[in-house]
């Protein structure tokens, strides 16, 4: 019976989750509501939505496992993440928002072609959404459905078609509006999980000191054929990449803060917001909410490391097993909050990215190529390329073997690299051109891929920085400088409904 | 002195411009391999973005550029020097904690991060309605939106030919 109650449970969750992403279907009226839940809701949607789009399963499962493996250097990226939502509203929110007042919008791509109006800046941006997205959907059927499996148990393939499969329908039929409300909704659930977690960490490993005296006078332990070595410096402000890859040391508090203004789930959800006032609750409140549920991130790993570090446990073979072991432990009513909130990570995370993905396709690249459609059949056009997308990723996720986890490196630095030339900088500026904008994404592109190719082939870039700061780094630059010495777009040449915005 | 508004509008280009050469200065010292000093300056690539991002009508009030600005730089320069600094202190274990973390972590956790929510996303919930979005801004911009529209609306009727920028 017991071992019943937890599946159980996570299977009617799934299921209420379904639920709520079909009842969206009421809520589109217009092909823009379909692609962008444009002006559709209000603040509290927006920031649930906001905090369960950027928490994936990596902050349950990847995260802590890295502070397993190297202490507390993970932790900078969760860290950022939360103060760079603020950032991100404070730079950018009211002018993305504006923009939805100012042009029929539903997605990134209708905001770059309002601006500069240019079907090569608007494919490029669709072209490198839609690569990053891909690799996100692949990563989450690959990491999350061996999750699902260990949860619902059942085989990785069943569980990946049973809930992929209702994420793919419930995106279909209610869109960008599905993948907001059902986002609400989950990132709820992840923050009750979070209570679950604090108690669970104060159960088991006794506090902050306990945790921090255990481990760092562990010293070396080693169980069947895995030795695990302890130190002082795994606890210290920078953790064991200062000595091994500092690089990242760098990278990450840059890249995760300044970079959450350069994810779709977060400029999406500025044009989603129904009234502007609404944008102070999402900038404060969305925040706050990502920090809570960094928590788990921190303590399940600083957890892991205790039970090892206490010989409650073996050192673990596989670091990815540490959020595993520490619920395990728990009390069946916390198991069955946090194993929840774990599935609505990977579910709120999933429908996001199949949304944006289909409107790059169905919407971006259709427009780019100057195609027309009516309102009706543009939506319809989304939804099966929701049903296309979807099936797809499912496929490639779980019979893509080695190419998932190489592309899974695309992600968060290379939307990073395409909206901030093209939306950020485009909005903050009326010298931005269309010159740069379109050398900035090409740089983009091009770096993203060939410096991707270059670490597979084995090269290394100095002191482990990894290849998407380059990418975004340069595509920055160079929007900015080509746009200094060209005009098309921008200054006088601005589109006049364009202009008010720079007032706001 | 902090009741005074700065004009940004005239600014933008300069603060766009020395975005880019701190991004381009920020990676080129990464790859040389100096990676603290790159992080040092890393935390002025939020600056230019945030003085035109937070302006509302063209001008900026210098608050902001005390509180969360100033305040947050300093916060966060000196969470990077401490991390640092109580990194390389001790040989082996550290001799005291603070609130149960190692001396180096806690700059982290309580200079960085919990500071830099009680500068930057505090004092967005603060200065929301007195100096980022006021009472009727969004007014004023709906009716410039609506003139523009009129106007290009008036364009076209008198010369339908004519391709319009839009």
């Amino acid at each position: 019976m017991i071992d019943l109650l937890v599946p159980g449970f996570v299977a009617v969750f799934i299921l209420s989750v379904f639920g709520v992403g079909l009842y969206s279907k009421r809520l589109i009226d217009s092909s823009d509501e379909f692609y962008g839940a444009t002006k559709m809701f209000g603040a509290a949607v927006i920031t649930l939505a906001s905090m369960s789009g950027i928490m994936s399963a990596f902050g349950f499962i990847g995260g802590p496992g890295l502070v397993y493996e190297m202490g507390t250097s993970s932790l900078w990226m969760t860290f950022a993440s939360g103060l760079g939502f603020a950032m991100a509203y404070w730079i950018i929110g009211k002018r993305v928002r504006g923009m939805a007042d100012v042009a029929d919008i539903g997605t990134l791509g209708d905001i770059a072609d309002e601006r500069f109006n240019s079907g090569a800046i608007r494919g490029m941006l669709a072209l490198i959404l839609f690569i990053a997205c891909w690799a996100y959907l692949a990563s989450q059927v690959a990491g999350g459905g061996y999750v699902l499996s260990v949860i619902l148990g059942i085989s990785m393939e069943a569980a990946v078609w049973a809930v992929f499969g209702l994420i793919i329908v419930y995106v279909a039929v209610g869109g960008m509006a599905s993948a907001q409300l059902a986002g609400a909704y989950t990132g709820a659930v992840m923050l009750v999980g979070v209570v679950g977690v604090v108690v669970g960490f104060f159960q088991i490993a006794g506090g902050m000191e306990n945790t921090t005296m255990t481990v760092v006078e562990a010293g070396e332990l080693t169980g069947e054929d895995v030795t695990k070595a302890f130190t002082p410096q795994m606890l210290d402000g920078w953790g064991l990449a200062e000595g091994s890859a500092p690089g990242l040391l760098l990278i990450w508090p840059i890249v995760f803060s300044i970079g959450v203004m350069g994810q779709p789930q977060v400029l999406q959800r500025m044009f989603s917001i129904d009234d502007p006032k609404g944008l102070r609750t999402v900038g404060l409140v969305s925040g706050v909410t990502y920090a809570v549920g960094s928590i788990l991130w921190l303590l399940i790993g600083f957890v892991a490391l205790y039970m090892v570090a206490a010989g409650t446990i073996e050192p673990l073979s596989d670091p990815d097993m540490a959020a595993f072991e520490f619920v395990e432990r728990l009390h069946i009513v916390l198991q069955m909050i946090i194993y929840a909130s774990l599935v609505a990570a990977i579910m709120s995370t999933a429908a996001f990215f199949l949304s944006v993905a289909s409107g790059a396709i169905a919407r971006d690249f259709v427009r780019a190529m100057g195609w027309e459609f009516s309102e009706r059949r543009e939506t319809w056009l989304g939804r099966a390329a929701v049903l296309v997308v979807g099936v797809g990723s499912v496929l490639f996720g779980l019979y893509g073997g080695h190419l998932v986890a190489i592309l899974g490196t695309f992600g968060w630095g290379t939307f990073v690299s395409g909206t901030i030339p093209a939306v950020v900088v485009g909005l903050l500026w009326k010298g931005a051109s269309r010159e740069g904008v379109t050398a900035g994404l090409a740089s983009a592109l091009l770096l993203n891929v060939t410096l991707l190719v270059a670490t597979q082939l084995g090269y290394a870039f100095p002191i482990g920085m990894d290849f998407y700061f380059i990418a975004i780094a340069v595509s920055i630059s160079v929007t900015i400088f080509v746009s200094h010495v060209t005009d098309g777009a921008s200054g006088e040449n601005v589109p006049d409904h364009v202009e008010p915005i720079f007032k706001l | 002195m902090l009741n005074g508004q700065i004009d940004v509008e005239s600014w933008t280009s300069e603060l766009m411009l020395a975005s880019g050469v701190l991004w381009a200065a920020v990676l080129g010292l990464g790859l040389a391999g100096q990676w603290f000093p790159a992080l040092l300056l890393s935390v002025f690539l939020f600056h230019p973005w945030f003085v035109i991002g937070a302006s509302s009508g063209g001008t900026i009030s210098t608050k902001l550029l005390v509180y969360p600005l100033g305040i947050w730089t300093a916060l966060q320069l000196s969470a990077f020097g401490l991390i640092e600094y109580y990194a390389n202190a001790f040989g082996g274990s550290p001799d005291f904690l603070i609130t149960g973390m190692h001396p180096s972590f806690a700059a982290a956790y309580w200079l960085y991060w919990i500071g830099g929510f009680m500068t930057v996303t505090l004092a967005y919930g603060i200065y929301f309605r007195k100096h980022f979005l006021p009472d009727g801004e969004w007014d004023r911009f709906l009716e410039e939106v609506e003139r523009v529209e009129a106007e290009d609306d008036t364009q076209e009727a008198a010369d339908p030919a004519e391709v319009t920028n839009r």
